[in-house]
């Protein structure tokens, strides 16, 4: 995604004047900011500085606290791995190394070469009676084992083109 | 009036189609079996309602499908496959014209001729509750905070309101002081259900008695253990439920403000809470004069960032405030002086739900559950190495075996027992020897774990208990907010010397060094996260003190720690070649029909082989 300094200022105008411009609407602020362009980019946090409350200061210091925040761009779709106890004893790990090998995704990069998928374990998800689990952007996979990484990916990427599809033939008809 | 009337009347005539659609279900495939049932409704025409409903707490049974002809039985059906849908229906609907049955059979003998998949017929798994393994999964459970969990619509105020919904309030608004509440929920005994068991008539009270013009309510949905599901269970599946319990103390403390302070990770569980509060206030329910009482609540939301330190009230406090979240100093209380200087109700949303409930039966009903000091019952999540994992809510004082054997069913595949980690990152692991220590919040403590938020994780002898407490540390390093000096580099020196035992280059002293550590951290914090982070490494010293011995000898008992073991292949194999297909470094050479060895130096143990293989023939040594 290429970000244009003005796209970004009338989209932070927007997102300011439905939150508020206080010091305490710095977390909805940036899940806001995040939820745009699955990133925090600086000169939308730098942006928000010039026009609310909000000091640099608290904008740095809640957005590296919280883990739901990031800070550099992420490829199109997300892969949360859950790592809460039960996938952890379930052997999650084992499974995130298999994600890892199967996107060619090598040492300290959390994305894969062609900018696709990012990689990240998260606390829980919550699903702990179907576990592991791994969640990509909205679609969740229980059960997961090393060997079904690879299906899975496929399963996502033909679920991706069904939605595009179904969103295309939608506009058809209206 | 009419025309609910005449709704109510059509939906007894064709009886309805429950589905369960929690975030587990869903993950398992229940809204694509949602999707099918509604086509097979509309291409077969068959009149009958199909209603959503919340977590049934048998995940282990997903997706799951209830069907309720009109005048007949209800059938549950259980792991149903998408495609099985049809022919449920038909089994228990007919087609409604004469031509569209027709059709339906021709088609149904077409599709048996061309499709060799369906010669076998479909194995449908109907099942009812009589059924023994349901009835002990269900059988000694007493719904409170689940309350007619599977058969009530989320969503749906009308039928939430048809099963004594929002009376308990009523009855409260009407004919009870705020004083007589409070006196109410004392006498009940019940106690936070977010961990620390404060008792919750007490905190209304000191609530009640703050000088203070302005007040807040927050209900506490930041369920970050890692392992542990309920709160989002609750608040996806009985919104109103917990809507209703916070007016109710928000009446008792005279909070007009509160807030839904909600995980970011559950989108579910925000969307519902967000669409219940609508239909609340568009119903007065909430807002301006609440059902004309003169009493006024508003609530908003307020989603997390992922802080497992935000489950700490007064942390939570900062995070909603725009803060980094970062316990204080107590007293002064919330209840006394919380968000904005304010006295602040803060509660977990379990507490809240089940408070509706003490009103409309009483509090001597609530009191007669439980143990001396725990009353009432207990929402767990039980999951791990269980045969029949869900959500489940026992009554307080049933024994851990109890849980483990008869509602879980054991172990799966019939393996050993080990232990139960209860309490997540601030509990501790229970072992088998103990799985007589009743669910009670001093007994539990006194075992060296926590009630916690109430997760509940079976563990079999695969489990290799440092590696549990190497997670857990891990876990909380990660997640201290770094106030407090100890839990910062206390647990951080703890981890470093738990993974060198992991990798078998630890000593005696190490263990010695891990107490002591371990018992400064726990002195030397302010809040719960520090003061428990330690649980899980001393409880595991305390019950498998050989476990950490073994290491130190380079043995790893559950063969799990990936620097202690190797993979190797027995003379069962049969040279498939699937295992060197799969090998994702190739440590595996392709010899048909001959015995495989795998090639040490490349093996990166990722525990692919063993998977695949057909005949188990690769084993860990």
């Amino acid at each position: 995604m290429i970000l244009d300094k003005d796209n970004i200022y009338s989209d932070i105008e927007q997102i300011v004047s439905e939150i508020g411009t206080a010091k305490s609407a710095v977390i909805p602020i940036l899940h806001a900011i995040q939820k745009k362009y699955n990133y925090l980019p600086e000169i939308a946090l730098r942006r928000i500085c010039d026009t609310t409350e909000i000091t640099p200061a608290s904008i740095t210091g809640v957005s590296t606290f919280y883990t739901q925040f990031r800070h550099t761009p992420v490829g199109r779709h997300l892969i949360y791995m859950c790592n809460g106890t039960a996938c952890h004893i379930k052997g999650s790990e084992l499974v995130y190394d298999a994600f890892l090998r199967e996107l060619r995704i090598k040492g300290n990069q959390d994305t894969d070469p062609e900018g696709l998928f990012t990689l990240q374990k998260v606390s829980c998800l919550g699903c702990c009676t179907i576990a592991p689990v791994v969640q990509i952007d909205d679609v969740t996979y229980g059960h997961v084992k090393t060997n079904s990484v690879s299906k899975i990916l496929q399963d996502f990427i033909s679920y991706q083109g069904k939605k595009v599809e179904q969103k295309t033939s939608e506009k058809k008809i209206y | 009036m009419n025309k609910k009337h005449l709704k109510k009347k059509y939906t007894e005539e064709v009886g309805e189609i429950r589905i369960g659609l929690g975030s587990c279900c869903v993950a398992i495939g229940s809204s694509k079996v949602q999707q099918e049932l509604e086509n097979s409704l509309v291409e077969t025409g068959i009149q009958t309602q199909v209603k959503r409903v919340g977590c049934v707490g048998m995940c282990h049974r997903t997706p799951l499908l209830e069907v309720r002809p009109p005048n007949q039985k209800p059938i549950l059906y259980d792991k149903v496959q998408p495609e099985e849908v049809k022919q449920i229906i038909l089994k228990h609907y007919k087609p409604k014209s004469f031509k569209k049955r027709l059709t339906n059979v021709a088609i149904g003998f077409l599709e048996n001729i061309l499709n060799d998949n369906h010669s076998n017929g479909f194995i449908h798994h109907s099942i009812n509750t009589r059924d023994p393994q349901i009835e002990s999964f269900l059988g000694r459970q007493i719904h409170i905070a689940t309350e007619y969990s599977g058969q009530i619509d989320p969503l749906s105020l009308q039928e939430y309101r048809s099963k004594n919904g929002f009376e308990a309030l009523k009855q409260c608004l009407k004919e009870y002081s705020p004083e007589e509440i409070i006196e109410n929920i004392k006498s009940s005994g019940l106690r936070g259900r977010g961990g620390a068991g404060f008792p919750t008539g007490q905190k209304l009270q000191i609530a009640h008695q703050a000088q203070d013009e302005k007040k807040y309510i927050i209900c506490n949905g930041d369920e970050g253990d890692p392992g542990a599901f309920m709160d989002r269970m609750i608040l996806e599946s009985y919104p109103f439920r917990v809507i209703e319990g916070m007016i109710i103390a928000a009446f008792a403390v005279g909070a007009h403000e509160g807030f839904f302070y909600i995980r970011v990770e559950y989108p579910l569980a925000v969307e519902r809470v967000k669409n219940a509060i609508y239909q609340c206030e568009k119903t007065g329910l909430l807002g301006e004069n609440i059902l004309g009482s003169g009493f006024s609540l508003k609530l908003k939301i307020f989603e997390g960032a992922g802080a497992f330190v935000c489950g700490e009230e007064t942390a939570l406090i900062a995070s909603i405030e725009g803060r980094r979240g970062m316990p204080s100093f107590r007293p002064p209380y919330p209840a006394q002086k919380g968000l904005w200087g304010h006295s602040t109700l803060v509660n977990n949303c379990e507490t809240f739900a089940a408070v509706p409930w003490i009103i409309r039966n009483g509090a001597q009903a609530f009191s007669k559950l439980g143990t001396d000091k725990s009353k009432g019952t207990k929402v767990f999540s039980l999951a791990g190495k269980v045969a029949r994992g869900g959500l489940i809510e026992v009554p307080m004082g049933m024994t851990i075996r109890e849980i483990v054997d008869e509602i879980g069913g054991g172990i799966e595949n019939g393996r050993q027992f080990k232990a139960v980690q209860i309490g997540g990152p601030s509990g501790g692991c229970i072992p088998v020897e103990l799985a007589d220590t009743k669910v009670d919040y001093e007994d539990l403590t006194k075992a060296g774990a926590m009630m916690g938020s109430g997760g509940l994780l079976v563990m079999d002898e695969n489990d290799c208990m440092v590696d549990i407490a190497r997670y857990f540390l891990t876990f909380t390093c990660s997640q201290s907010c770094g106030k407090c000096t100890y839990c910062r580099i206390g647990i951080h020196h703890m981890l470093t010397i738990l993974e060198k035992i992991c990798a078998g280059k630890g000593t005696q002293s190490d263990l010695q060094k891990l107490e002591i550590i371990a018992h400064k951290t726990k002195q030397g914090s302010l809040c719960g996260l520090g003061k428990t982070a330690p649980n899980p490494i001393l409880t595991t010293l305390t019950y498998f003190r050989d476990e950490y011995e073994a290491h130190l000898d380079g043995i790893c008992p559950a063969k799990r720690c990936r620097d202690l073991i190797s993979y190797a292949i027995d003379d069962s194999c049969i040279g498939c070649t699937i295992c060197a297909q799969r090998c994702p470094v190739n440590a595996i050479t392709i010899t048909p029909y001959q015995k495989h060895s795998i090639n040490q130096d490349l093996c990166t143990k990722c525990g692919t082989c063993k998977q695949v293989c057909p005949t188990e023939s690769v084993v860990i040594l």
